[in-house]
C-alpha cells in the first residue's frame, strides 16, 4: 500500500448557503496520478483546494502527511498575461517566503535555473509571460510550483483551452514528474477523454464522489450520467474508453466498438 | 514704462536675470517644490499597485472618502491626519465588505461608500459654515499654502511607505499578480490587501493638501499607467513611475509659478502630458516608422546602385 499523502473523509464545504462539497471522500497516495472530472460548478476546485490545506471543510476530517509539500498551479485563464513580469520572475515568486529583501536569494535562483532546465525552457527565462506560448505559460506556472519541492502537484484545468499538441505536451511533462520524480500529481479537467489514458484513478464529482477507480471500469454511461446529468455513450478504442454524446454515437458507430456491457 | 528684465542690454546682466529669475520659484517656495516632488513620487508608488490590480477607480473615491472624513474628524474635534487616515482606512474595508458581496460588486461598492462620506462632508461643511482650516485647498490643492507640519507628514509618510514596500516587495508583488496561489503558498492576500489599503489611505491623506482630492487620483493612475506603456518588467516599472511621478510634482510647481495656474492641475497637467508622449511614443505606427528609418540608416551606402 502506498503512503498517504491527504486522505479526505466526508468533507462538506460551504461557501456560503449552497455546498459546494457534500460528503466528499478521497485519497491521494505518494506517486499516484488522480484525474478530477465534473461540470463546472461540480466543486472541482474546491475539492483541490482542500486537498491543497487552503479550504478547511465545515464537516469531515482532511489528514494530510506531515511535512507534506505542494505545489499548486492555478487555471492560466485567471491570470493577467499583461502583467509586467518574466517567467524568471513568476517563478521566483514561490521561492525564499522568510526572504524579506526585494531580491532574490542565490539558491533561489539557483533552484529557479534547475526547474527551468529540467522543464527544457531554460530560454523562457527573460520573455515577457505574454509571449509565451499556451504550453510555454503551463510549462512556466508548473515550474513556480516545482520550485518548493513538492510530494504533491495539484493543478486546475491544466488543459482546458488548449490546442492538442499543447494537451499532449503538458500531459506528458506531469507523467514524466510522476514516474522520474515520483511526485503525486492531482489535475482536474473538463476533458474526459484527454485525460482518460494518463491517469491510473479517475474521480468523477458532482458535489460528492460519484465514482473513483480506474477510467476503463468506472467510465459508464450511467456514472457519467450521474456526474454530468446529461445522457453520454462510452465506446471502446484500443482498450481505452472514449466519450460521445448520446446523439453523435448514433450516427457513426460502425468504427468503434460501443460499450454495451455497463449498460 | 517699465523696461522688461529679459530686454536688458548687457549680455551678462541678461543672462544673470534671466538665470534669476529661472530659481525664483526657489527663492519663494522651495518647501512647496520639495513637497510636490515627493508626493508626486509617494502616488505614483503606490499607485502602481492601484493599476496592476485595476483599481484605479478606487484611487478616485478613496480621495473623496478621505475628505467626507477630515470634515468629519475636524468638526468632531479630532485631529485631521488622524481622523481622515483612520476613516479612509475604514473606507477601503468598507468597500471590500460591501465588494464581497457579489450581487453588488466592486465599482458600486466604491461609488456608494466614498460618495455617501464625501456628501457627508460636504453637508458638514455646508451646515457649519467656517472652519479654521482650509477645506477648499483640501479640495482642488494648494501647495503654497502647506504648512511645516505638512511637509513633515509628507516626508514622513514618504518614508514609511517606501520602507514597507521595500520590505513587503516580494509579497506584494505575489498577491498582486496571483492572489489565489499566494494564499495557497501562505502570503496571506487578505493581510496584503489591508496593507495596501492602509498605505493608500495614508498617502491619500498626506498628499491631499497638495494635490487636492479631485486631482489626487491622477497622479496615483497616470505616472504607473505611462511606466506601464515603456516596460515590461515590474520593477522597471516602478524606478519609471516614481521617476516620472517626482518630475511631474516638480515640474508642476516649478512651472505653476510662471504661468500663474494651480499647482496640483499643474502636476496633474504634467502627468497626463507624460502619459500621452509614452502613448504616442510607443504606438504601432511610431514604432514602425522609427523601424524602417533605422534599416534604412543600416542598408549599405550604394545598394540601391547596385540593384540597379
Amino acid at each position: 500500500m502506498t503512503d498517504e499523502l491527504v486522505r479526505v473523509r466526508g468533507a462538506t464545504f460551504r461557501y456560503s448557503k449552497e455546498p459546494a462539497l457534500i460528503d466528499t471522500d478521497l485519497t491521494i497516495g505518494a506517486g499516484d496520478f488522480t484525474g478530477i472530472v465534473g461540470p463546472s460548478g461540480s466543486g472541482k476546485t474546491t475539492l483541490l483546494k482542500v486537498l491543497a490545506g487552503v479550504l478547511v471543510p465545515q464537516v469531515g476530517t482532511v489528514y494530510r502527511a506531515d511535512d507534506l509539500t505542494t505545489g499548486y498551479v492555478p487555471q492560466v485563464d485567471r491570470i493577467d498575461w499583461y502583467f509586467p513580469v518574466t517567467a524568471l520572475e513568476v517563478v521566483l515568486m514561490a521561492a525564499d517566503q522568510k526572504n524579506i529583501w526585494p531580491w532574490s536569494s542565490r539558491d533561489a535562483k539557483k533552484r529557479a535555473k534547475h526547474v527551468f532546465d529540467e522543464l527544457s525552457i531554460g530560454n523562457l527565462a527573460d520573455r515577457h509571460i505574454r509571449t509565451l506560448s499556451g504550453g510555454e505559460q503551463q510549462r512556466v506556472f508548473i515550474a513556480r510550483a516545482l520550485m518548493g519541492h513538492p510530494r504533491l502537484l495539484l493543478l486546475d484545468e491544466p488543459i482546458s483551452g488548449v490546442d492538442v499538441a499543447t494537451r499532449h505536451d503538458v500531459l506528458h511533462l506531469l507523467h514524466d514528474l510522476n514516474h522520474t520524480e515520483g511526485i503525486a500529481v492531482v489535475l482536474t479537467t473538463h476533458d474526459l477523454n484527454g485525460i482518460a489514458a494518463h491517469t491510473h484513478t479517475l474521480v468523477c464529482l458532482n458535489r460528492s464522489v460519484i465514482a473513483a477507480g480506474d477510467s476503463r471500469e468506472i467510465l459508464t454511461p450511467q456514472v457519467l450520467e450521474r456526474t454530468y446529468g446529461a445522457p453520454l455513450d462510452v465506446l471502446s478504442h484500443g482498450g481505452m474508453p472514449i466519450v460521445v454524446d448520446h446523439v453523435a454515437l448514433s450516427t457513426d458507430e460502425s468504427t468503434l466498438e460501443v460499450h454495451h456491457e455497463h449498460r | 514704462m517699465t523696461t522688461s528684465p529679459y530686454l536688458l542690454t548687457n549680455r551678462h546682466s541678461r543672462y544673470t536675470t534671466n538665470i534669476d529669475s529661472l530659481l525664483e520659484p526657489f527663492r519663494y517656495f522651495s518647501g512647496a517644490i520639495a513637497v510636490a516632488t515627493i508626493a508626486g513620487a509617494l502616488c505614483a508608488l503606490i499607485g502602481i499597485y492601484v493599476v496592476l490590480r485595476g483599481m484605479s477607480y478606487i484611487g478616485h473615491g478613496l480621495s473623496h472618502a478621505i475628505f467626507g472624513w477630515a470634515v468629519v474628524s475636524f468638526a468632531g474635534g479630532l485631529n485631521f491626519y488622524v481622523g481622515a487616515g483612520i476613516g479612509g482606512f475604514v473606507s477601503t474595508l468598507m468597500i471590500n465588505g460591501v465588494a464581497r458581496r457579489k450581487i453588488v460588486g466592486a465599482d458600486a461598492a466604491i461609488g456608494i461608500v466614498t460618495t455617501a462620506v464625501f456628501a457627508l462632508g460636504v453637508a458638514l461643511v455646508s451646515r457649519i459654515g467656517s472652519f479654521s482650516r482650509n477645506f477648499e485647498a483640501a479640495l482642488f490643492g494648494n501647495v503654497l499654502g502647506v504648512t511645516s507640519t505638512d511637509v513633515l507628514v509628507v516626508a514622513c509618510v514618504g518614508v514609511a511607505v517606501s520602507a514597507t514596500i521595500f520590505f513587503r516587495y516580494r509579497p506584494l508583488l505575489f498577491s498582486t499578480f496571483d492572489p489565489e496561489v499566494a494564499d495557497i503558498v501562505g502570503r496571506s492576500v487578505r493581510s496584503n490587501d489591508a496593507l495596501l489599503s492602509f498605505l493608500l489611505a495614508a498617502t491619500v491623506v498626506a498628499t491631499m493638501q497638495v494635490l487636492g482630492v479631485t486631482l489626487i487620483a491622477a497622479a496615483l493612475v497616470a505616472p504607473p499607467a505611462t511606466a506601464r506603456l515603456l516596460t515590461d518588467r515590474f520593477s522597471r516599472m516602478m524606478v519609471i513611475a516614481v521617476g516620472i511621478g517626482a518630475v511631474s510634482g516638480f515640474l508642476g510647481v516649478y512651472g505653476s509659478y510662471f504661468l500663474d495656474i494651480a499647482s496640483g492641475a499643474a502636476v496633474v497637467l504634467t502627468d497626463s502630458a507624460f502619459f500621452l508622449a509614452a502613448f504616442i511614443f510607443t504606438s504601432d505606427r511610431v514604432r514602425k516608422h522609427w523601424r524602417s528609418n533605422r534599416l534604412r540608416d543600416r542598408e549599405p551606402q550604394g545598394a540601391d546602385s547596385s540593384r540597379a
